[in-house]
């Protein structure tokens, strides 16, 4: 039932490396996932070990009438995934009509994941403020901005705050206990990082849900298209992932007994 | 002129008092202060007036010395080091009190879905 959005002011924070990590700790909690990629640039099934040549996917097919449930696969991981999909820069455009002229087709098919009480269901955002996420953003659980402990991360902490720039409401708005934030790619060894990093967290206080080492075990799980609790499950990167997925996994609404009729047969 | 500070302050820190400004009679790369459209400061954005918007020339200095005051989160990178820090989650790590904080229990049972059962990888990707 519960939906998780990861989004960003910013990119390259590392939202589609959670997005997919996460997605995947979630999951060895014995929870059913659900991993969706709204984002053209199709990255997330990477992190899955879905090959480059594989190009299908669900929001790529949105214009054409794809059915969702068709579009979903299987990984090895265990996490079901709903690729974007590969598709020409007229396609993306063309998905990003579709979603202005008609929402229903995005919020539907996730009314009907949501509808599945057992189904935890964790969406990839594209960076910066999207068409996306402001049809989900109403629907999610619980909204995940992700930042990098940087100036530039200072920077966006007031525009998150107050909800200016993502469009959600704030941390001060009608449900903020639904926006929370993770500081990814914190460095303890570099001065900038780390003291940014705690002032942030001091400023921040349990709206920081969590807080990802920078680590090039992360990057190479990715060049190698596995998922750090696979490749590299004793770093620090990864130990901060499971202490994120049970913070998260507190933070979610209890999720309930799968129905007896799945969703996804 | 401003680049003329620049210049006493970097003989200064180099310790060679003697060092010469040379002028090459190119233009300022630094505009003088009366005309100067300052480089938005960032002190807007997390001080107590964040609302408002920068205001052109408030508070810039090309290389503070000491934490703007209206960028406070950015303060303690100005502040003497601070020694000595427990191992833990990086989260943890970052607040200071390291206080119990209090966790669910984990695992929810579920029904097992095939479509949800871990496959054992076969090489990299998808068969
Ligand atoms: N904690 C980390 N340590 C080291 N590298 C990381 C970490 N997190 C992410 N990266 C790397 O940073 C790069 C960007 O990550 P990612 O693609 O997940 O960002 P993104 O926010 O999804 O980007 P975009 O905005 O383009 O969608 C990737 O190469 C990734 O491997
Ligand atoms: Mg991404």
């Amino acid at each position: 039932m519960p939906l998780l959005c990861i989004a960003s002011p910013k990119g390259g924070v590392g939202k589609t490396t959670l997005a997919a990590n996460l997605a995947d700790a979630l999951r060895r909690q014995g929870r059913r996932l659900l991993a969706i990629d709204l984002d053209p640039q199709n990255a997330l099934r990477l992190h899955f070990g879905v090959p480059l040549e594989e190009r299908a996917g669900f929001l790529a097919g949105l214009p054409r009438g794809i059915a969702w449930r068709d579009a979903i696969r299987r990984t090895p991981s265990g996490v079901a995934l709903l690729p974007f999909g590969t598709i020409a820069a007229a396609e993306a455009l063309a998905v990003t009509a579709a979603l202005e002229a008609s929402p229903a087709l995005l919020t539907g098919p996730v009314r009907e994941m949501l509808a599945d009480p057992a189904l935890l269901v964790v969406a990839d955002l594209p960076p910066g403020p999207s068409r996306a996420l402001e049809l989900l953003a109403p629907l999610a659980s619980l909204v995940l901005v992700v930042l990098l402990a940087d100036a530039q991360g200072v920077a966006l902490v007031p525009e998150i705050e107050s909800g200016r720039f993502l469009g959600l409401g704030g941390l001060a708005g009608p449900a903020p206990s639904r926006l929370r934030l993770v500081l990814n790619q914190v460095d303890q060894e570099a001065r900038l990082s780390r003291t940014v990093a705690a002032a942030m967290a001091r400023h921040l206080g349990p709206r920081l849900l969590g807080a990802l080492a920078r680590e090039e075990v992360v990057a190479e799980a990715l060049a190698e298209q596995r998922l750090l609790l696979d490749s590299a499950p004793a770093s620090q990167a990864a130990q901060d992932l499971r202490d994120l997925a049970q913070d998260v996994a507190a933070a979610l609404p209890r999720v309930a007994e799968p129905v007896a009729a799945g969703w996804a047969r | 002129m401003p680049q003329d500070d620049d210049f006493a302050r970097l003989a200064a820190a180099l310790g060679v008092p003697g060092l010469l400004y040379r002028s090459f009679g190119n233009a300022p790369v630094r505009p003088g202060e009366a005309a100067s459209p300052a480089p938005p400061a960032l002190g807007w954005a997390m001080g107590p007036g964040r609302a408002g918007r920068p205001e052109a020339g408030a508070g810039w200095r090309p290389r503070p010395v000491a934490a703007p005051e209206a960028w406070p989160l950015l303060a303690p990178l100005f502040a003497p080091a601070a020694a000595g820090e427990a191992p833990a989650g990086t989260l943890a790590r970052l607040r200071a009190a390291p206080g119990a904080a209090e966790r669910r229990p984990a695992a929810t049972p579920f029904l097992p879905d095939p479509l949800f059962a871990p496959r054992p990888a076969r090489g990299a990707g998808l068969r």
